[in-house]
């Protein structure tokens, strides 16, 4: 068993537990039953994107990939804040009918 | 060497923490726990994970990258999970129905959501204070089966039992247009079906108290004139089911067009309702 063996099952194990956990979330995301839900489980997959984007510089040994991990947590971040202010003004006005 | 099966374990533990907090995700029950999963173990596995994917490959410049990464994660999930957690408790998004404790409630406004609420399968089993069951009484179809499981859900759970009458005013002074000269007739018609709904509250209260006393129980009887929204919304609290025919309204069958019940509650946004099939009262729980 050589280093680079491990290094591969490793990862190899690594992304078939992350594509089950984006199924899981993406299986929340279908199901909701409420917006927020679905907001929470795409923060979750997005959080899982930044993963994801870690195990594409493992698979294709290109540094390049950590930017866009970077990338992908600056927007789930952004769009999670703006979700939030989506779902807090909606009831908001819905009160004020 | 070393740095292989380092690589290696990061990887995979960061990767299974990840699925453990989609599974989470996935089957908690409430939104609040879903979001708690997502965003505590989420953040530890991919953390883990990167920390992996820096022993993969190695370089100082990879270091840095993967240390901001994991900050900016650490300093931005928490805020996004606390925003996501305060928009749906605002929005009133419902909680588990076995949550004993709500630490917001008076300190946070709190909105109703939209969708037909759920019934949790516990709800009624783990909501044994039931201490007064308050019974809309309509003179219509469907009465029959609400007053029975009133008195019946009083017995059972040593309740007291509140018949409550009301007279639907908003409903009954809006006649329609009114042409020019005709307002007379028109507040004749008022006065002529608001004695009607009098009536006919007074049958509803007479076999009400004739059901009761058959049933030996102990019960009162108010009545009330107005909007029944805001008088039920009144009437509901902590321990209190309010019992309602499913088929009429306060109205007592006098407007002009048929107006029901389920979808007033919901547009009033008195819920959770329970309403287990087409001929059973609608029952909510305060």
């Amino acid at each position: 068993m050589t280093p680079e063996t491990v290094q591969m099952g490793g990862a190899a194990i690594a992304a078939v537990l992350l594509l089950a956990a984006m199924i899981c979330a993406g299986i929340r995301i279908v199901r909701g039953p409420t917006g927020p839900d679905r907001v929470v489980a795409l923060d979750m997959l997005g959080i899982l994107g930044v993963a994801g984007a870690g195990m594409a510089v493992v698979a294709s040994g290109s540094a390049a990939f950590i930017d866009i991990a970077l990338g992908v947590a600056l927007v789930g971040f952004l769009a999670a804040v703006a979700f939030a202010g989506f779902i807090e003004r909606g009831s908001i006005n819905e009160e004020e009918e | 060497m070393m740095t292989a099966f380092l690589s290696a374990f990061f990887l995979v533990a960061g990767a299974a923490l990840c699925l453990l907090a989609s599974v989470g995700v996935l089957s908690l029950p409430d939104f609040f726990m879903r979001m708690h999963a997502a965003t505590k173990a989420g953040v530890a596995g991919c953390g883990l994970l990167l920390v992996g994917v820096a022993f993969a490959e190695p370089s100082p410049g990879m270091w840095i990258k993967v240390a901001i990464a994991i900050a900016f994660l650490l300093l931005t999930t928490p805020i996004a999970g606390h925003l996501l957690a305060r928009a749906g408790y605002v929005a009133g998004v419902p909680l588990w129905g076995g949550t004993r404790e709500d630490q917001l409630k008076g300190e946070l406004p709190r909105g109703d959501f939209d969708h037909p609420p759920t019934i949790s399968p516990g709800r009624n089993a783990m909501n044994p204070t039931i201490e007064r069951v308050v019974l809309g009484l309509a003179n219509g179809p469907g009465m029959e089966n609400a007053m029975t499981h009133a008195i019946e859900l009083a017995k059972t759970r040593r309740a007291e039992l509140v018949g409550l009458a009301i007279v639907d005013t908003k409903t009954l002074e809006n006649v329609g247009p009114v042409p020019i000269g005709g307002n007379y007739y028109a507040a004749q018609l008022r006065k002529e079906l608001i004695a009607k709904a009098r009536h006919r509250i007074a049958e509803a209260v007479q076999s009400f108290e004739r059901a009761a006393r058959q049933a030996g129980i102990s019960f009162s009887v108010s009545v009330e004139e107005g909007d029944p929204a805001p008088i039920l919304r009144g009437r509901l609290g902590q321990g209190v089911a309010l019992v309602l025919p499913c088929r009429i309204w306060f109205d007592h069958g006098l407007a002009d067009r048929r107006i029901d019940p389920a979808s007033q509650l919901a547009r009033h946004r008195i819920g959770p309702v329970e309403h287990r099939d087409d001929d059973a009262p609608l029952v909510v729980f305060g």
